[in-house]
């Protein structure tokens, strides 16, 4: 009977266990996959501006820098 | 809550706050390929711009983030922006890092001289240069910083080659 008691207490833990890696990973998974669409966002906007008005950068300096395709 | 760095950044740029974008998202902007949780931005820190920063961050809920025991609400604190150098927030949109000089770079107006401008939400957005953002990340040296300057170094070798 302790055995059995030992198993459940075991086996409970466990399962509690891998519930918390489940929810803490589904968290950092949730949180990355965030930043990556905010990241993809960012970089089709630059894109749409660049298309847009047909160049993508240039300097505030006095030295002009153009970065064209 | 759900963070949106990118709506963060047209709040800003729809104000009449000068600031220049700096480290990650500036990276990205460059197009390095590391996201970021954060948007980091360089201010003059004068009280003017400080005050219309709280005027206009009032409805995203901005706290100060350092102490996680006691997050003070910027709306009330500080007072006076007196002798602050830099500020870390988290709003509802997100955390927002004000950082009033740079290490390994300088000011404001320094940055601000040697930062490009980038089309945005229909806004012209200053973003720190290239050389600028891998020097500021060599002050830094964290790991990732070294790993963003070798990038960082490549993006600025294939734009040189191209020009």
């Amino acid at each position: 009977m302790n055995e059995s008691k030992d198993r459940g207490r075991g086996s409970g833990s466990a399962s509690e266990s891998l519930s918390e890696v489940e929810y803490n990973l589904a968290l950092s998974v949730e949180r990355r996959l965030r930043q990556h669409q905010q990241a993809l966002d960012l970089v089709l906007e630059i894109e749409r501006q660049r298309l847009k008005s047909g160049h993508r950068f240039k300097s505030t300096s006095s030295s002009i820098t153009q970065i064209e395709d | 809550m759900a963070t949106d760095l990118n709506q963060l950044l047209q709040v800003l740029l729809k104000s009449k706050i000068e600031f220049v974008v700096i480290g990650g998202f500036a990276g990205l902007i460059h197009g390095t390929s590391r996201v970021t949780r954060d948007l980091d931005i360089c201010l003059s820190m004068s009280e003017d711009d400080l005050e219309k920063l709280r005027e206009l961050l009032r409805p995203y809920n901005p706290k100060h983030r350092r102490n996680p025991k006691e997050k003070l609400s910027f709306l009330d604190v500080p007072q006076n922006f007196q002798g602050w150098k830099n500020l870390y927030l988290e709003t509802d949109l997100g955390i927002l890092d004000i950082i009033g000089e740079v290490s390994g770079v300088g000011s404001f107006d320094r940055i601000k001289k040697k930062s490009v401008s980038v089309e945005l939400y229909e806004h012209s957005c200053r973003v720190m240069s290239i050389e600028d953002l891998i020097q500021s990340k060599r002050a830094l040296g964290r790991d990732h910083d070294l790993l963003d300057i070798q990038e960082l170094e490549q993006i600025r070798h294939r734009t040189h080659n191209r020009g």
